[in-house]
């Protein structure tokens, strides 16, 4: 089964998710891909 | 059936949630999502100096694409390449059930499999310690709350879970 890991810093805190659920990670991914865009936009 | 996990570290510390359901990790990554991209973030944990740390800009944000060959357990960067045999042999554990959390451990951190059957982990436990893991030995870890059962279309599947890795740490390798 496929696990997949989405993995951020920021400074000197870091959070890793991780799941076989690739829609859901899928999903996490894209809501912080559309902010980080609307934060640079 | 799915799981979720969730780590987050600062400096030597780490918490892990694990959900059977991607509710609560979702919950708790659009806290950080917000924190992390919107800059409200303030970190609790103090430097050696005592000293607070800044609030992160979005400036410093970046994404963090993981080395080959290399994960983080506790800290310390070792080579995925190292053997449970090697694990073991490097926290020099004598007990069987130790043993059994420590590959338990494995499984998780550094393998990056954080459940398994009772079959794939003696596949790894027999031919690093000479032992089987018996029902009775999982019993006794279930039983002293280290590790996690649940049930999917493949079996019986297990993890350890904070618990269990806090064990480890402080019990087995302190």
């Amino acid at each position: 089964m496929a696990e997949y890991v989405f993995k951020m810093k920021k400074g000197e805190v870091e959070i890793e998710l991780s799941s076989d659920d690739a829609e859901f990670v899928e999903q996490q991914l894209a809501k912080w891909r559309e902010e980080i865009l609307k934060k640079q936009g | 059936m799915s799981t979720y996990s969730l780590k987050v570290k600062c400096k030597d510390s780490q918490v892990e949630v694990i959900a059977k359901s991607g509710n609560v990790i979702s919950k708790e990554l659009d806290i950080y999502l917000n924190e992390f991209i919107y800059g409200n973030y303030t970190p609790q944990v103090k430097s050696e100096a005592s000293q607070s740390i800044e609030p992160q800009t979005f400036d410093n944000f970046e994404l963090v694409k993981p080395q080959e060959n290399e994960v983080e357990v506790e800290g310390e960067l070792v080579n995925s390449e190292e053997t449970l045999k090697d694990f073991i042999e490097k926290v020099d554990i004598l007990d069987t059930f130790s043993k059994f959390i420590a590959t338990a451990y494995y499984f998780k951190n550094k393998l990056n499999s954080p459940s398994f059957t009772l079959k794939s982990l003696n596949a790894e436990f027999y031919p690093a310690t000479g032992a089987f893991c018996d029902i009775s030995l999982m019993e006794n870890a279930k039983s002293r709350g280290f590790i996690d059962q649940w049930e999917d279309e493949e079996g019986t599947k297990y993890s350890i879970n904070t618990n269990g890795e806090s064990f480890f740490t402080n019990e087995v390798c302190g």
